[in-house]
């Protein structure tokens, strides 16, 4: 083929050759980000849904070793990370707290805003944090493996149901052990903050006052925290069994739905607590 | 052990498409009930996905499949629970759920199985010597406390043919029960399949490429090439066939119709 002198510009059809190509990128994009992209969402949605009608008909089913063994193994085991992260992060709010408030004389308020500030957001979301990291990994990377091992079908050519078998115990685990697992990680929150508060110059009776003035007038926080809780564990366990019970692609695929289990938890528990938090204490107050 | 009375399977313009690529086209079978049916073909040729339509494990893009004149395809997942509680599969890795112990993998069927009314009568005592029976007929004595990542690959098919046979099946599925292992092991799983079909007249279905197995075993052979059924006749009619095709495969000739190239997708050319 000849070249072309240069100089020479591009005949008629090749600009609409180009221009062609670049309207079928832009349709496809399109298509994907307006039709493809929602309609997943959804489909993923209802996936989720039906995961979690079918787990809570399961759970009768589910024999009492099973239940508890999966408490140990999610809810329990769980328990050292979550107060150990709680504790910190709660020592680190306790100083800045004791720091700003000292400029005013108040600093004897310390204990009340910790202890509603960790009983009502920190507690239950950095548990559910944990929760994910430990129990939603652990789910989805377990399933996935036991479904890219076809132990997933075998269970189904047994004639049971993946969902009522393996998820019901998980979801319920999940859910009654996060609440548990901030109530623990919300003392040792509160403990952490009474250390650093005491030693920059807070009485342990100040600091414990505090704490009984600021639940005494908001004791409904405390519910509020652990309704959290139970809808976090809720959406760690339906989410890491769902991209478990759906791995596909062998031992990468199972990385995938791992990751893809904790990203989403986290998204979701931010979701919720966003929600949670305006729809209990009256919306936005603009 | 009871008699079966065996299961008929009915596959009727089974397509199963993975993406682009057509797996399987326009499959019509018919198993009758107690047949030791071997399907042959080349790797990725779909016959485990066939297997695994026969047990709905894999949803057909179009078609239907009858037991017993039962359209499964039809059935929500729900109701394939009882259909699927006459089937055993032995799964090519055996798929033994890794928790649990020998005994336990094999026991969970009749535990935890639709079926588990039918043994729940038997005692503990009753239960563990049924184990056992299940065990020893597949040639396995003493291993029930074991965990199967303790077990090598042909004890493992082993058990997992126990745990097929536990729950007395109708139709047993074997996914390739013998590749990889050696010809001994081979030709003693080999006599466990054609023994359990002698003594209970389960219908077998055996998805193999082992040449040597389908001429020790089959009743018939189902030969799978471009996704179609190519071959499907008796084994000695297989092994006498003057079909090129047919030919090449069981003389394993590398020059013939069937390429040997794959192309992209995992397919290979049709001649």
């Amino acid at each position: 083929m000849a070249t072309r002198p240069t100089g020479i510009k591009r005949t008629m059809t090749e600009v609409a050759d180009e221009t062609t190509l670049v309207l079928e990128g832009v349709g496809r994009v399109s298509r994907q980000v307006v039709i493809s992209g929602p309609l997943s969402v959804i489909r993923y949605i209802g996936d989720v849904f039906l995961v979690l009608t079918e787990a809570v008909s399961g759970i009768r089913e589910t024999d009492l070793i099973t239940h508890i063994r999966q408490w140990f193994l999610l809810g329990v085991q769980t328990f050292p990370i979550a107060g150990t992260t709680v504790g910190l992060s709660s020592a680190v709010f306790a100083y800045y707290t004791v720091m700003s408030l000292k400029n005013y004389g108040a600093s004897g308020l310390v204990g009340g805003i910790v202890a509603i500030t960790v009983v009502r957001e920190t507690g239950p979301l950095i548990a559910g944090i944990m929760l994910t990291a430990r129990a939603g990994s652990s789910i989805a990377a377990e399933l996935g493996a036991m479904r890219a091992s076809e132990q997933i079908d075998a269970l189904r050519v047994m004639g049971l149901s993946p969902v009522r078998y393996l998820a019901s115990s998980r979801i319920l685990a999940c859910t009654l052990m996060l609440p548990v697992l901030t109530v623990l990680s919300d003392l040792m929150g509160v403990a952490a903050g009474g250390l650093v508060a005491s030693s920059n110059g807070v009485s342990t009776q100040q600091y414990i006052t505090s704490i009984r003035n600021a639940l005494q007038h908001s004791g409904s926080d405390i519910f509020e925290g652990l309704y959290k809780a139970m809808v976090f564990g809720c959406i760690v366990g339906v989410i890491g069994c769902n991209e478990g019970l759906n791995s596909t692609g062998g031992a990468a695929g199972v990385g995938s739905s791992t990751i893809r289990a904790v990203v989403l938890s986290l998204a979701l528990i931010f979701l919720a607590d966003l929600l949670i938090t305006f729809t209990t204490n009256g919306g936005l107050a603009l | 052990m009871s008699t079966s009375k065996g299961v008929s399977i009915r596959l009727q313009g089974i397509g199963v498409d993975h993406g682009p690529l057509s797996v399987l086209k326009d499959i019509n079978l018919t198993i009758n009930p107690g047949e030791l049916v071997c399907v042959v073909g080349l790797s990725g040729c779909g016959k485990s996905t066939l297997l695994k339509c026969m047990s709905a494990l894999v949803e057909p893009t179009s078609g239907d499949v009858y037991i017993d004149d039962i359209n499964i395809t039809a059935l929500k997942e729900s109701q394939r629970h009882a259909i699927r509680a006459r089937m055993g599969f032995v799964f090519q890795y055996a798929a033994l759920f890794d928790s649990m112990s020998v005994f336990e993998n094999v026991v969970f069927g009749i535990r935890k199985g639709p079926l588990r009314s039918r043994y729940a009568g038997l005692s503990r005592v009753a239960i563990a010597r049924r184990v056992t029976e299940l065990l020893f007929d597949v040639g396995l004595v003493g291993i029930e406390r074991r965990m199967p990542s303790e077990l090598s690959g042909g004890m493992r098919r082993r058990v997992g043919l126990a745990r097929a046979l536990a729950t007395e099946p109708d139709v047993i599925l074997y996914d390739e029960p013998t590749s990889g292992l050696d010809p001994v092991t081979a030709a003693a799983i080999d006599h466990l399949i054609v023994e359990t079909r002698e003594r209970r007249n389960v219908t077998s279905i055996v998805v193999t490429h082992d040449m040597a197995s389908v001429m020790r075993i089959a009743d018939r052979v189902v030969m799978l090439y471009g996704g179609k059924v190519h071959f499907d006749g008796s084994r000695d009619a297989f092994r006498d066939s003057s079909d090129p095709v047919v030919r090449q495969f069981t003389v394993g000739d590398v020059t013939g119709p069937i390429q040997t190239r794959m192309h992209s997708g995992g397919s290979r050319s049709d001649a």
